[in-house]
């Protein structure tokens, strides 16, 4: 605890902790000093003098913003003298002003305004004008008028904090403006597009373009809920008014968004959504009622289990629902038509490899923002954070400006490789020799934790597996020099509190383990591994048994018992339940209807021409999504189905905690959870629920939210490392990873319907190559490629990525045929495909989309 | 003059290369001896180039020692006469030499010259005195005596002690005393520390610190050290304007010099003592002299002030301890070392102690560098030593302290310099920078002209400085072209009070002090140039026109006489006219037109 110091603001005596600013004081003793530049998520700079207040025995007047407080200090902020001084500076900034409030979208919040009405200023002393700067109009999300800018900084220290720096002051006197280098527009700047200046800005000098003229400051209605994107589940506020999104804004001004969170909501009102049932009638998809569409869903799904038994129905979903949409789905698949045949995107994007992760580190692998924030040293592995999870990302750039030190593995750079203090840049697919060699090195060091260690019950088997290791062998595979594993290793295992952060998706099963290892050898069981979660509620999605083999709470499906028997209040069935590859093996034969929901295994599964031919084998296929999606062209029926920013329910992100959805728009059709349940009382399994309230209540009762257990035996996970992607070869010579971008989104099904997509190559649908290997090849930027795998080829254009090695090509996962290449080779422990890497071919030229 | 006495003693030819000198062709002159000596295979006199001598406006400046006969306005022409009368001839060149201009008559000694006599020269001592390329130049003049004392016989402490004792206060313009700073910054905690030298130098008619560092750069230097050794730094940096080509030449050669006798770097002779010194070449920006916009450009970053507190002494350079000093207050420190912090108190007056180099410029007779000790009056430096106003026109004012300083009437002329009298006068000691005006000054469009430099300067951040220096600015340009009124003059003056008290850094705190010091003393003027559209200096041409009522005036002619530049012409007893383009409008005829015949027309 710092030590308090006593100061007297107004008369008013107070204690506060020694080193707080004037102005914090003030606001403890309950006094709202004015101040424009100051904010205070960002260092003060004291520059607008508009919080000047006087200290006693001082000479003049002092900033609050930039004075810390002293001991018996004496402070008064509202005599005439400072008053006097405010009126001043404020009119001064005034008389560079345009002063039309009557058409600026700030009116009413803008700071500015605010502080001249209080301070009485009628008409400043001091001629308005314009400066006559050109309105940056040219990217559709932030407008830049910096003729109501006032010079406080706040946009250039947000950017520099959130780590673009792209902005800063330029020129000197009356002609001082803020600027991008070359006063080039954002969109040719390196801007992230994440707004933080937008929503810092004090003035009506920097806006979202969405709600220009759209609707005054004191309309909006606001609405706080959860991001629909990846799974930091950021708190997103929607302003609507008149049930039109004006913007989106973190809880607190000033907390990181990023561009998706911030701008990629515009999907929800893309008018490619589908507002109405389809009937396929005639081959032709055919808008009907709702009730004619729920009524043939019902008939034809009770005819196919009639006659195959209910394990000829299959169900699948995305991760991006709510928790109660989740629970529902599975409960609707398993009670009520009664088959284990549920599964879900979770499955592509590291589970179930995660739940054994998680079984084996327990509290070690709930980690917390705040606690990347606060490590010393941060271990990533194959994780780019700032383009797939770009709140950690934030929080990691946080983590090194107070002094973290990082270490990153990954083959190819990213923005946080190019700040770390080591990058481990092994041959592609190594990671598990990476790994493993670390381990070694940190035993070589004596940097393991031996009283920890000896509580293992298998700690002598999994060294002598590592012994078994030999490192010329790691050095061969990783093409990496021990000296490197070894600085690693020194690095991490000499830090106090250190992290691992590793892509859920990106990693492979074994991997998990060999990290799990490294957290456990170090004996740190306490919030040392984030896993980095892709969907916006993975985690729930799995908690609520969305997951092949697992029924809510994690539970094997072997080992449920009676609870859900009796609750559900139906006989529940013998078998473990299909995965997803293998509903699609079975396609056509076995498996007959398929119920989908917010998901589009056609273009997403790997061997996408193999799984558009198994889908079109089925007898009925019903898909109840917010877009006619490739699956859902393929449908029977398509339900409409609701977007986040539509839905009320909980998620999970992946810091383990449970955020609160709210509706800040009505959906366009039914909210997802009615659509199911009206369907399950159609089907005789009655689901009678007022609202998704009841659906929570029922979840509770059945799975009460997990208390944090304590282990007290760990047990290290033996792994023979390997390879685990396609080897590139004579015919496929190059390897391909597919990853995330910074604008577009795993399928790029709401990316693409959102203006982000303009900020991404070809709507992302581009392959990145090494400039040496597209000289290589005669392929400049723009290029028509032809890029082949043993599953299919497809024709994209090219792009120069200097961020890959030599040999590695990349693919965004938005690209529209991304699943056409990829291998469908299922991992065991996942039952997923390692659909990473791909080994291909290329060719110049073809027709380029 | 006749022959002079033979000395034992080879004959040596100082020839200054200071900027000044520079620029009025010394390098010619230069040139001009090598060629004569060439040719007459002279090879045992010696050509020294020295540093600036301070009498910049009497160059290019040549001193034949040992005698030291000066002569001034040297030009390559007149190397011949000199080598051929002087050096070979031993015979002094009387049309050559300096004229007093009081008194008319010549003065061929150097140290006899009435602008050199006066002077205290300490800052100064090596200057023109030595060849600043040369480091052992420096020390047959007892250059690096101080540093070894220090490293050998002194602590820290002691040598802080010692800087405390002499009283020195900080030359770069707010006159903290230089030992106090030192204890603050020898008393941080920290395992880093650094030293800097601010040359930046960017007063507009300043260059004191341009000649320091170009006349006598290891005295800098040496200060430099002993302060590192003072406060514990292992690192300096000297801030130069990078334009001044020629000190950062120097500078780097010294640094070069000083590197091979061992002076910086590991175990400094042979102590404990280590010390590396790196020049930073300033971007020019005026601003840039403010220490904390100082230190932001060193890192690299945009070169704006930061709020004080932190100090740097707390949090400087890179977040550590740092101490910085002007080039003017660390050339002192060497001299306070040997002769004593007693021997330097006792130059001065109670507060203000030790001397105090001026850039005196303007309308004056003999403009150039000048050190006196605090003390000394106005009157001394501009009428004794610098020989009085130009053309012996009457003194009107003097603007000491430059964009941050104020501008004072003849009755402050008695006014001490030091500190504390200046500043109750309104204007302040500053850097140094002293401009003499006469008549032809018009304070208005003075004060335009600083308001303009400083709005330029203003780096921006602050509403007050940024926006309020704009808005004065165009208050004094409309009142320069009579399109100002009486209310603008209240507004401007509460306008330079609010400035004063709310901005952030020094620059813009004291931006409006010229205005300020010229309302107090010449309100007068601004008022005519408002009420009555008058520039009695005649510089603000642009205001309104004075026109003759055709059948008003008697043709009488009594306008005529008067009008200064002859802008009126007429007939006898037939209406006259004013040339408007001629009219400097400076409202003489008006006044003294006996029929009221001349208005003014807006
Ligand atoms: C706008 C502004 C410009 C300044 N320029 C200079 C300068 O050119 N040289 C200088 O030595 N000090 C300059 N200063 C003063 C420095 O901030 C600082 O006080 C000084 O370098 C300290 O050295 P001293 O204690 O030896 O005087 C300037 C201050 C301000 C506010
Ligand atoms: S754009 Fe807004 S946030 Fe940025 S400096 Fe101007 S007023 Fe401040
Ligand atoms: S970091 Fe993730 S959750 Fe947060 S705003 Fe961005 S996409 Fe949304
Ligand atoms: S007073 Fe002027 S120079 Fe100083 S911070 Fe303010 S704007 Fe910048
Ligand atoms: S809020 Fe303190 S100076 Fe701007």
């Amino acid at each position: 605890m710092s030590d308090q110091v006593t100061v007297t603001i107004n008369g008013k005596e107070i204690k506060v902790p020694e080193g707080t600013l004037i102005i914090q004081a003030a606001k403890m003793a309950g006094i709202d000093i004015p101040h424009l530049c100051y904010c205070e998520c960002l260092p003060s700079t004291g520059s607008c003098r508009v919080c000047l207040v006087e200290v006693e025995g001082g000479k003049g007047l002092v900033a609050s913003c930039a004075q810390k407080v002293k001991n018996g200090m004496v402070v008064d902020t509202d005599t005439e003298k400072v008053r006097e001084a405010r009126r001043f500076v404020l009119e001064l900034i005034l008389s560079n002003h345009p002063g039309d409030c009557m058409s600026c979208d700030k009116n009413g919040a803008c700071d500015l305004q605010k502080y001249a009405y209080e301070l009485g200023i009628e008409k400043t002393s001091f001629s308005m004008k314009d400066p006559g700067y050109d309105v940056d109009r040219s990217n559709p999300f932030i407008e830049r008028n910096y003729n109501l800018c006032i010079l406080c900084g706040r946009c250039v220290r947000i950017c520099k904090q959130q780590g673009a720096d792209i902005i800063d002051f330029v020129k000197r006197g009356m002609v001082t403006k803020v600027a991008t280098p070359m006063d080039r527009p954002l969109q040719e700047s390196g801007c992230d597009f994440c707004g933080s200046c937008l929503a810092v800005c004090p003035v009506g000098a920097l806006v979202e373009v969405d709600r220009r003229f759209c609707g005054r400051e004191w309309e909006m209605k606001e609405t706080k809920t959860v991001c629909s994107y990846c799974g930091c589940g950021c708190e997103l506020v929607f302003s609507t008014v008149d049930g039109q999104i004006m913007r989106a804004t973190g809880e607190v001004s000033c907390d990181y968004i990023c561009s998706k969170g911030r701008f990629g909501w515009d999907f929800v009102e893309s008018s490619e959504r589908i507002t109405k049932p389809l009937i396929k009638k005639d081959g032709v998809l055919t808008e009907s009622t709702y009730e004619e569409a729920i009524k043939v869903v019902a008939e034809r799904l009770i005819d196919i289990k009639k006659k195959h038994g209910a394990n000829s129905i299959g169900g699948f979903m995305g991760a991006g629902n709510t928790n109660e949409v989740a629970y529902l789905f599975q409960k609707f698949l398993r009670a009520g038509i009664g088959t284990n045949n549920i599964d879900s995107s979770a499955r592509f994007l590291g589970f179930p490899a995660l739940i054994d992760l998680y079984e084996a580190l327990r509290d070690g692998a709930v980690v917390s923002m705040k606690d990347v924030e606060e490590a010393d040293v941060l271990l990533l592995v194959n994780a780019d954070l700032t383009a797939s999870y770009p709140r950690v990302g934030a929080s990691v750039k946080k983590a090194i400006l107070n002094g973290a030190k990082v270490v990153v593995i990954d083959s190819k750079k990213t923005e946080i490789s190019e700040l770390a203090d080591l990058h481990i840049e092994p041959q592609v697919d190594s990671e598990e020799f990476v790994l493993s060699g670390i381990l070694k090195e940190l035993l070589e060091e004596n940097l393991h934790d031996e009283k920890f260690t000896k509580k293992c019950k298998n700690f002598d088997e999994f060294k002598k597996s590592l012994d078994g290791l030999k490192v010329e062998t790691i050095e061969k595979e990783t093409k990496t020099s021990k000296d490197f594993l070894k600085e690693a290793a020194k690095l991490y295992g000499e830090g106090k509190k250190t992290i691992i952060l590793f892509g859920a998706e990106t990693v492979s099963s074994q991997s998990m383990g060999l990290i799990a290892d490294i957290a456990l050898l170090t004996g740190r069981t306490k919030a040392s591994v984030l896993p980095c979660l892709l969907s916006s509620n993975l985690r729930g999605t799995i908690y609520m048994g969305a997951l092949a083999g697992f029924y809510p709470g994690a539970r094997r499906a072997n080992e449920i018992g009676n609870d859900f028997k009796k609750i559900w209040e139906r006989d529940l069935p013998d078998e473990m339940g299909l995965s997803a590859m293998e509903m699609v093996e079975n396609m056509g034969s076995s498996v007959l209807g398929m119920y989908i929901v917010g998901a589009d295994p056609v273009a997403q599964f790997p061997n996408s021409s193999k799984v558009a031919k198994a889908f079109s084998s089925l007898d009925f296929l019903v898909v109840q999504d917010v877009f006619l999606t490739e699956t859902a062209k393929m449908a029977d029926v398509v339900l409409p189905g609701a977007t986040l920013a539509e839905s009320n329910g909980t998620v999970v992100n992946l810091e383990y905690q449970t955020k609160e959805v709210k509706a800040a728009l009505e959906p366009l059709a039914k909210p997802d959870w009615e659509t199911i349940a009206d369907l399950s009382e159609r089907m005789d399994y009655t689901m009678e629920y007022s609202s998704e309230k009841e659906i929570a209540k029922e979840i509770k009762s059945l799975v009460p939210i997990p208390k944090k257990i304590e282990k007290n035996t760990y047990d290290f996970i033996v792994v023979k490392p390997k390879k685990s992607g396609e080897e590139p070869d004579g015919k496929y010579p190059y390897a391909l990873i597919v990853g995330e971008t910074s604008f577009g989104f795993y399928d790029g099904q709401r990316t693409r319907n959102s203006k982000l997509s303009i900020l991404e190559l070809n709507k992302g649908n581009y392959a990145g190559f090494n400039p040496e290997d597209a000289e290589s090849l005669s392929l400049k930027e723009g290029d028509a490629v032809l890029i082949s795998s043993r599953r299919g080829k497809i024709t994209t254009s090219v792009k120069m990525l200097g961020s890959l090695p030599k040999g590695l090509l990349f693919m965004p996962s938005c690209h529209e045929e991304r699943g056409v290449l990829a291998s469908d080779n299922v991992d065991s422990k996942l039952k997923s495909p390692q659909h990473r890497l791909i080994a291909v071919s290329v060719s110049k030229g073809g027709a380029s989309k | 003059m006749g022959k002079i006495d033979v000395k034992e003693e080879q004959n040596r030819v100082f020839i200054c290369t200071g900027t000044g000198c520079i620029l009025s062709g010394a390098d010619r002159v230069n040139a001009a001896f090598k060629e004569e000596f060439k040719k007459r295979k002279i090879s045992e006199i010696d050509i020294v180039q020295t540093g600036c001598h301070g009498f910049c406006q009497q160059g290019p400046i040549i001193v034949i020692q040992p005698e030291g006969i000066f002569y001034p306005m040297v030009s390559a022409e007149n190397v011949a006469r000199i080598v051929e009368e002087h050096l070979l001839g031993g015979k002094i060149i009387d049309d050559l030499l300096y004229k007093d201009p009081s008194t008319g008559e010549k003065v061929p000694f150097y140290k006899d010259i009435n602008f050199y006599k006066k002077q205290t020269r300490i800052v100064l001592r090596n200057c023109g005195q030595i060849d600043p390329e040369e480091i052992d130049n420096y020390i047959e003049h007892g250059g690096y005596e101080a540093l070894k004392k220090v490293l050998s016989e002194m602590t820290p402490e002691e040598v802080v002690e010692e800087v405390k004792a002499s009283c020195l206060r900080g030359r770069g313009g707010a006159g903290f005393p230089t030992g106090i700073k030192w204890d603050f910054a020898r008393k941080a905690s920290g395992d880093v520390k650094y030293l800097i030298c601010n040359a930046d130098e960017g007063d507009p008619g300043a260059f004191m610190d341009r000649s320091v560092l170009e006349g006598d750069p290891h005295s800098v230097l040496e200060g430099m050290m002993i302060a590192a050794y003072a406060i514990g730094a292992s690192v300096g940096y000297i801030y130069v304007r990078a334009e001044y080509p020629l000190a950062v030449k120097r500078l780097k050669i010294a640094v070069e010099h000083v590197k091979k006798k061992g002076f910086l770097g590991k175990n400094i002779l042979g102590s404990s003592f280590n010390f590396e010194i790196k020049i930073k070449e300033g971007a020019g920006a005026f601003v840039c002299g403010e220490e904390t916009a100082l230190m932001a450009s060193i890192e690299g970053r945009r070169g704006t002030p930061r709020v004080r507190p932190p100090f740097p002494a707390q949090s400087g350079l890179w977040g550590k301890p740092t101490n910085i000093n002007n080039v003017e207050t660390l050339a002192n420190i060497a001299w306070i070392i040997i002769n004593g912090a007693n021997k330097f108190a006792a130059i001065g007056t109670e507060k203000s102690k030790g001397t105090k180099i001026f850039a005196v410029t303007g309308k004056v007779k003999n403009g150039g560098l000048v050190e006196v000790p605090m003390g000394t009056s106005l009157r001394e430096v501009i009428f004794d030593i610098c020989g009085g106003v130009k053309d012996d026109e009457e003194f009107k004012a003097v603007q000491i302290g430059g964009p941050s300083g104020g501008c004072l009437p003849a009755e402050f002329l008695d006014t001490p310099i030091d500190y504390e009298s200046l500043t109750q006068t309104g204007a302040i000691v500053g850097s140094g920078g002293m401009v003499v005006m006469d008549e032809s000054s018009c304070m208005v469009d003075l004060a335009r002209y600083f308001l303009a430099f400083t709005q330029k300067e203003s780096c921006g951040k602050c509403v007050p400085c940024r926006v309020g220096t704009k808005r004065m600015l165009e208050m004094l340009q409309r009142m320069t072209k009579g399109e100002s009124n009486e209310e603008e003059l209240v507004l401007l003056e509460n306008l330079a009070q609010d400035i004063k008290v709310s901005s952030l850094c020094g620059l813009g705190q004291t931006a409006p002090n010229p205005v300020l010091t010229m309302f107090k003393y010449f309100r007068k003027e601004f008022e005519e140039h408002v009420k009555e559209g008058r520039c009695r200096a005649g510089v603000c041409s642009e205001l309104i026109a004075y026109i003759i009522k055709e059948n008003i005036c008697k043709g009488c002619g009594v306008c005529k006489k008067h009008c200064p530049v002859g802008a009126i012409s007429g007939e006898k007893k037939q209406p006259h006219e004013i040339d408007v383009a001629k009219c400097v409008k400076c409202g003489i005829c008006m006044q003294h037109c006996p029929f009221d015949a001349i208005y003014v027309a807006e």
